[in-house]
This record gives structure tokens, C-alpha cells and sequence, in this order.
């Protein structure tokens, strides 16, 4: 049963990539602005222009164009930077690594963090943890967060110089140096999500506090505390799942402010990059690399809703 | 989900942990076995493209290639000609220049640098393929014996000597070329102080030590590392924690915050990059040249300066710098706003809209915005028009969409070759392809000046009287500060006039 849902999923994404890198292909060449002019500067001579789009196989018809990078990227060949000559694979997954693992730092701040302020002011309404809950909130909301990254910056390095200020340690480099280097700016990245959780997981604890099945619990004598654990977060965490799935599309598009001010590079400065140079063929590794990551954390959120819900099945 | 939630808490507690019991860990990205005077790290504004010298083409390259390559020829921080690879010079007539190489010196690859690798070196960058144009003068080049070449011109040109010090001198290995010239792309072999130990693109470029330079005692430090930080902000950031030891193009305006500290040595230098206004001299309304005057002399750079410097750079009336040796005083009367009113009122061009076309960075935003003021005062209309780099780049150099840009000259280490190309009718930055005879006659006569500097000067006035005062053929507007930093163990730092730090310098006492 799985497995046909599986199999249907993957009929179902291999048109969507076709479809997404060829639009985000017809897109780039719509940008004002020509690599072979950006890469020759003041030696763009008519012959040196028509040379070097020749060799960059800017000349051909977008059709073409996209065929060939797709019957190469068919193979596993992304090509090279227009620019550094470095492949595009090796850049866009050492760069995805980077803000993998940023964002999932990030996410799990968030989660961790979000879901605690929800619990805990749902056990205490009307306390002060739940006011603070509920301030925690809306400052996510409303605080951009390049200006929480500057103000972490400036008080947790600048002042206290207890984190680094910028740079970036991979976790399975020196775990230690990774959680330093990460913390202010996954911290930066996830007030939004933690705001977005507290109140969604506040709220579906609400909702399931109503039913019939809680009144039930309390009934049998069961302290609210022990009714939040068993019955009431597994039932509230569904939404949940869906805003962390929602939140990982939305922080991998959002890091590149973060990554700036914290000079990480990652895929956001990549991306960003590319379009300023029009490095065509990079950005197109970007955007393809993107869209299946989007598209493996979707289909992780069914599964975990299967998993969490056993009402819900996938056929 | 019990379960679920006990591991995040445990995660989260290991978090806590681990952070707790490292607050005085080392110092982010040290190498364990490098003693920390040893390795020097710098954080710079921008990534490298290529490095293979001819063919690229950004002036931010320069930079991150010095470490690697040695010049022909090098120069001085007032960007006099100094002796490089190439010992002595010498102009046997005015079409024959005559190197003298220095002996013993190795490539990284252990091959030797001498007159054939030169030889080859300089064909390269001459050839139809490379991407450079400071060499078109350059006919054949002879190998005289190992240690001497001799470069043959097609027509005098004084800027010979120093373009063999930009990216045309920089000697690679032949032996690396001849092999693979598509390596040299990302790992460059040269024949500089640092050979290069990984390139790390839009991250970090690391460099060690080559034990076979030449010079005696140099490079002092063991490492160099050149770390990629965009943000302004960012650079200062990891200066004041002490992630790197020099942060390169700094703000002016918040500089003061470095200032404050003893830890810091700060140096302002002059540099010959100038902010102007390229024209496109063939498209309305700027092909009037009533238009193109008001807006020379309707332009008080000295309150520009002032106004988002905070007057630590210089106003520009010229394409030269006052410290620099082609400089001249007298051309700094340019801003007369009666007479740039005048100049309309008597073409009845009062109220004309001039489209400006500049990046959408909040530095130009305001410069236009004080233009727009200024002009107003003259009678133009200011219209600015935000476009992205490359957007704009394209709108004004190939498409010709745009009047009129404000970018950028990043300057040339001999005025020859700035002079040709802000004025010259063939001139790729000459976007509406207009000079005249006099300032092209005048232009030839500085290329054949070839042992005469202070006439080479005297015509380049002459130059710009006619180019800047009567045509307008560009409006130059300001001298950025260079501003640096650097902790203040940091020694031998050289500001040059180029504005293109050679990091190879620094070092760190023990």
C-alpha cells in the first residue's frame, strides 16, 4: 500500500521538476543582462562577445539550451559556473549542506522552543509564562530577522564575545564549533517558526481540550498535566507538522539575509550570486536542487502525518 | 511521543551543555598545528573569478591574485614603476622595450621562471583569446638569452611598463599551461610568495608559503588566509571579535566605532578608483552640449564628499587624485553653478530630465538624491533610475538604453591607460564613441612619451581642460576613501594608489 503511495508520489514530482527548471529556465533568459558581457567586461568586443556566447552555448534557442542541460543534468552533469569554472554539483551540495544544516538547526529551535511556550502556558493559562508566551509570539512575528541577527550579533559577540561573529563549522567537522557557529544565526532564522508553532500548537491544545474525549480523561482524575502528555499534544501536533513543513521551504528561501550578516555560504549567498552575475548554469543547479528538497520534506510530512495519525491513509 | 519529546529535551539539554563547557574554546577555524602569529587571515569584499590572469577581467581579482603571482614589474605605493620578476628595464628606441629578468626564481610547479616562460607568458596575454588590452601595442616578443626578452611595439606606448605590473606581467608556469591551461583556472601556478593550498569558492582562498621565493626572509607569515565576507558591516564584525586580523573597504561613517578601540590600527589611503558619471555623448539629451556642462559645472563634489564621506574622501574634478602625480590643482575650479545655469538659459534648456542609471545600493540612492538637489539649483532634472549590476552594465554598455551611469572607473596603474580609455572614441567605456581630434592627437602624442613623465603630465592637462571643462565627456564626482583595518599585531601593510592591497605584506609579530 505504501509503496503504490510512494510510486504515484514519484510520477507525480517527475513532471513537476521538468516543469519548474524548464519555467526557472525561460525566466533567467528573461533577466536584463548578459553573462558573456558580464564575464569579458571592458574587452566585450563584438567577436570576443559572439565567441564566448558560442562557447557558453548562449546562442542556441532556449529550447535547445534547456535540452542540453537537461540531457546532461539526465546523466548526473550540472555543468560549470559560467565564471569560476568550479561544477555546479559540487558547489550547489557543498552549499546545500551548509543551509541544511543551518535551517534544521533552526527548525528544531523552533520546535523545541515553540511547542515548550505552548505546553507550558496551556498548563498555566492566564499565568505569567503564558503572557510571555504570547509576547514571544507576536515579537517573532513582527521582529524581521535580519534586525534579531544584528542585535544577537551585537550582544552575544560584540559585547559578550561569547559566540563567533560570523564563519561557519560543519557538525560532522568539529560538533562543538558547529553548534557555536550556528546558534546565533539559526536562532536568527527560527524566532518566525517558534512564534508560528506556539501559537498554532496554543491553539490546537485549545481546540482538543474541548473534546469529549479530554473531558473524559480529566474525568477519570488524570492532572492536566498527564492529560497534555498522553492525549492532549499527539492530537495537537498535527498542525504542527504541517507549519515545520511549511516553515523549511520558507526559512531555505529566507536565509540569505542571515547568511550574509553572518558571512555563511550558503545556498542563499549562492543563489543571490549567481543572479548577479548571471551565471546561468549555477543558478539552475540551485533552483533544481531546491525544488527536490522542497519536494522529499513535503513528502516527509505525509509520512510522518501517517505516522502520527493512524487514521490517515495514503492509497 | 513521549519518547519523541524526551529526545528533543535530551538535544536540547547536550545544546546547553556543550555550549556552557566552550566559551573559551580557540578562536573559531584556527589550525592546531600553525602557531596563531603565523597565519594571517583578511576578509575582502569579494570572491575571486578565475585564476588564470588573462583571462579575466574584474579589478577586484587583483587582490587575491598578487599572493600567487609575481609581476614583471611591480610598483610603489605612488604606483612608480618598481623592479619585479624583471630586474632592470630599458626603451632601446621607442617601439623596443628591453627586460632584464631576475635570476633563480621558481615557479610552484619547481619549473624555472625564464625568458621563454616570459616569453610565452606575454604572447598569451596578447593573443586574440585573452581578455586583456593592455598588450594590443605589444607585436612579437624575442628571446634575447635565458634572463632577457625584448618586446617589440607596433606603435610607441608609454603604458607598457606598468601594465606589465596589472594582470599582463603576472607570470604563470609554462609547464602548467602547456599540460592543462583549464587547471590554471582554479589553482593557479605562479611564481609569487604564496603557492596555493585551497580555494574554497565565495568561502575562503587559503595560501601557504612558497619556501623557494626568491626574495630572502619573505613572505613572513607561514598562512594566509582570504576570507570572502561581502557585508561592510560583516568585516567589521569579525574584525572587533578577532575572527580575522584585516578587513579590507571600510565604511566611513562607522569607522569611528574601530577608532574608539586601541586594538585596531586604522589607515585611510587615497586611491585612484573614481566615482563618476559615464556619458553617453550620442543619446538625447546629453548629445547637447549645453546639458553635459551644466552638469559638469552644476556639480559641487567638495559638498558630495562631505555629505557621504563625512569628508574623508576627496571631491573629483578630475580622474585624478590630488596625491597622485599627474594631479593638477588647477582643474579643480570645474563647480561654477551661474555658469552652468547660464549654459541652459542661452540653449533654452532649462528644466531638461536626465535619466541616471545606478545600482540599488543605499550609497548611490543618496548620491543621487544630493545630485538631484544640486542639479535642481542649475535647472536639470534628475531622474534616477535603480537598476542591479549586471542590469545596468547591459542597459548602458551594450544595449545603449540608458543615457547616462554611475558606476565606477576603478583606475589603471598608469594614467595612459586611464586617459585612452575614459576619452578615446575607440574606447569600450567611451560608450557613445565620441572624442576629438585634438584630445586623440594629444592622447598619441602622452603614448610616445615614453621617458618624460612631466610632459606626459602637461598634455594629460591639456586633455582634460578640453574633455572635462569644454565637452564634458564624463563627470567625475568622488574619491572613495580605501579605509582599513587591522589589529594592531598586524605589520606590513602598504597602502598603494591603486587601491588593490597587496595582502602578501602582512604579518603578525610573535
Amino acid at each position: 500500500m505504501f509503496l503504490r503511495f510512494l510510486t504515484k508520489r514519484l510520477f507525480y514530482v517527475i513532471p513537476m521538476l521538468f516543469i519548474t527548471t524548464f519555467i526557472v529556465f525561460s525566466f533567467i533568459l528573461l533577466i536584463p543582462g548578459d553573462p558573456a558581457l558580464a564575464i569579458l567586461g571592458e574587452n566585450a568586443s563584438d567577436e570576443n562577445l559572439a565567441q564566448l556566447r558560442a562557447q557558453l552555448g548562449l546562442d542556441q534557442s532556449l529550447f535547445i539550451q534547456y535540452w542540453n542541460w537537461l540531457t546532461s543534468a539526465l546523466v548526473g552533469d550540472l555543468g560549470e559556473s559560467f565564471f569560476t569554472g568550479e561544477s555546479v554539483q559540487e558547489a550547489v551540495f557543498s552549499r546545500m549542506g551548509i543551509t541544511f544544516q543551518l535551517v534544521t538547526t533552526a527548525i528544531v529551535i523552533a520546535f523545541v522552543f515553540g511547542t515548550t511556550l505552548a505546553i507550558v502556558s496551556m498548563m498555566k493559562p492566564g499565568s505569567w509564562i503564558d503572557e510571555f508566551a504570547r509576547l514571544v509570539s507576536t515579537m517573532g512575528t513582527a521582529i524581521p530577522n535580519f534586525l534579531l541577527a544584528m542585535l544577537l550579533l551585537a550582544v552575544f559577540s560584540l559585547s559578550l564575545g561569547w559566540l563567533p561573529a560570523t564563519g561557519f563549522i560543519s557538525l560532522f567537522e568539529d560538533p562543538i564549533g558547529f553548534l557555536r557557529s550556528v546558534l546565533l544565526p539559526s536562532i536568527a532564522l527560527g524566532a518566525v517558526g517558534m512564534a508560528q508553532i506556539t501559537r498554532h500548537m496554543r491553539s490546537a491544545l485549545i481546540e482538543v481540550f474541548e473534546t469529549d474525549y479530554i473531558r473524559t480523561a480529566f474525568s477519570k482524575g488524570l492532572s492536566i498535566r498527564q492529560t497534555i502528555f498522553h492525549h492532549g499534544i499527539r492530537n495537537a501536533i498535527l498542525p504542527v507538522v504541517t507549519t515545520v513543513g511549511i516553515l523549511y521551504g520558507n526559512l531555505m528561501g529566507a536565509t540569505v539575509v542571515v547568511e550574509t550578516i553572518f558571512s555563511i555560504p550558503g545556498i542563499g549567498q549562492l543563489a543571490v550570486d549567481s543572479i548577479m552575475q548571471r551565471d546561468f548554469a549555477m543558478l539552475q543547479g540551485v533552483v533544481l536542487v531546491m525544488v527536490v528538497i522542497i519536494i522529499v520534506i513535503n513528502f516527509a510530512t505525509d509520512i510522518i502525518y501517517s505516522l502520527l495519525d493512524p487514521r490517515i491513509k495514503y492509497e | 511521543m513521549r519518547v519523541a519529546y524526551q529526545t528533543l529535551f535530551r538535544t536540547a539539554i547536550l545544546l546547553a551543555l556543550s555550549l556552557s563547557g566552550c566559551s573559551n574554546d580557540e578562536s573559531v577555524g584556527a589550525t592546531s598545528e600553525l602557531k596563531e602569529h603565523e597565519k594571517v587571515t583578511v576578509a575582502y569584499s569579494t570572491d575571486l573569478n578565475t585564476f588564470d590572469p588573462v583571462f579575466g577581467s574584474a579589478g577586484s581579482d587583483h587582490s587575491l591574485l598578487y599572493p600567487l603571482y609575481d609581476t614583471l614589474i611591480s610598483f610603489d605605493e605612488d604606483l612608480f614603476p618598481q623592479p619585479g620578476l624583471a630586474e632592470e628595464w630599458e626603451y632601446l628606441d621607442d617601439t623596443t622595450l628591453e627586460l632584464r629578468l631576475r635570476e633563480g626564481v621558481l615557479f610552484h610547479d619547481g619549473t624555472i621562471m625564464d625568458a621563454t616562460a616570459v616569453a610565452f607568458n606575454l604572447e598569451r596575454a596578447a593573443s586574440e583569446e585573452s581578455y586583456i588590452s593592455d598588450l594590443n601595442a605589444v607585436e612579437t616578443v624575442e628571446v634575447i638569452d635565458n634572463l632577457t626578452v625584448r618586446l617589440h611595439l607596433q606603435y610607441p606606448d608609454s603604458s607598457i611598463v606598468l601594465a606589465l605590473a596589472d594582470r599582463a606581467g603576472m607570470m604563470v608556469s609554462k609547464e602548467a599551461i602547456e599540460q592543462n591551461p583549464d587547471t590554471i583556472q582554479r589553482a593557479g601556478v605562479g611564481a609569487g610568495p604564496y603557492e596555493l593550498v585551497a580555494w574554497e569558492t565565495g568561502e575562503r582562498i587559503t595560501y601557504r608559503k612558497f619556501d623557494d621565493y626568491w626574495a630572502e626572509g619573505e613572505p613572513k607569515a607561514e598562512i594566509l588566509e582570504i576570507q570572502v565576507m561581502p557585508n561592510q558591516m560583516t568585516r567589521m564584525n569579525a574584525l572587533q571579535t578577532g575572527e580575522i586580523d584585516f578587513a579590507t573597504s571600510l565604511p566611513a561613517g562607522e569607522i569611528t566605532s574601530l577608532s574608539d578601540e586601541k586594538k585596531f590600527t586604522i589607515i585611510e589611503g587615497s586611491a585612484v578608483p573614481v566615482n563618476m558619471l559615464y556619458l553617453n555623448i550620442t543619446s538625447a539629451p546629453l548629445d547637447q552640449k549645453a546639458v553635459r556642462l551644466a552638469l559638469q559645472h552644476g556639480i559641487d563634489r567638495n559638498a558630495l564628499n562631505e555629505a557621504i564621506h563625512y569628508g574623508q574622501g576627496e571631491g573629483a574634478y578630475q580622474p585624478f587624485p590630488s596625491s597622485y602625480w599627474v594631479h593638477n590643482e588647477a582643474l579643480n575650479d570645474l563647480y561654477d553653478p551661474d555658469y552652468a545655469r547660464k549654459v541652459l538659459e542661452e540653449e533654452d534648456l532649462v528644466g531638461t530630465e536626465v535619466t541616471i542609471a545606478h545600482y540599488p545600493e543605499a550609497y548611490d540612492e543618496r548620491v543621487i538624491d544630493i545630485l538631484r538637489h544640486q542639479l535642481a539649483e542649475v535647472g536639470i532634472v534628475v531622474n534616477g533610475q535603480a537598476m542591479e549590476i549586471q542590469a545596468g552594465i547591459s542597459a548602458y554598455f551594450d544595449e545603449k538604453s540608458v543615457p547616462s551611469f554611475m558606476s565606477r572607473w576603478t583606475g589603471r596603474p598608469d594614467p595612459q591607460m586611464t586617459m585612452t580609455m575614459l576619452y578615446h572614441s575607440t574606447s569600450y567605456y567611451n560608450t557613445g564613441s565620441y572624442s576629438t581630434e585634438e584630445i586623440e592627437g594629444l592622447l598619441a602624442e602622452a603614448a610616445g612619451t615614453i621617458d618624460n613623465p612631466e610632459r606626459r603630465a602637461e598634455i594629460y592637462d591639456e586633455v582634460n581642460e578640453i574633455g572635462l571643462k569644454e565637452e564634458a565627456i564624463f563627470i567625475p564626482l568622488t574619491f572613495q576613501p580605501d579605509i582599513v583595518a587591522m589589529s594592531t599585531d598586524v605589520k606590513g601593510y602598504e597602502p598603494n594608489m591603486l587601491g588593490k592591497p597587496k595582502f602578501q605584506m602582512l604579518y603578525k609579530e610573535p
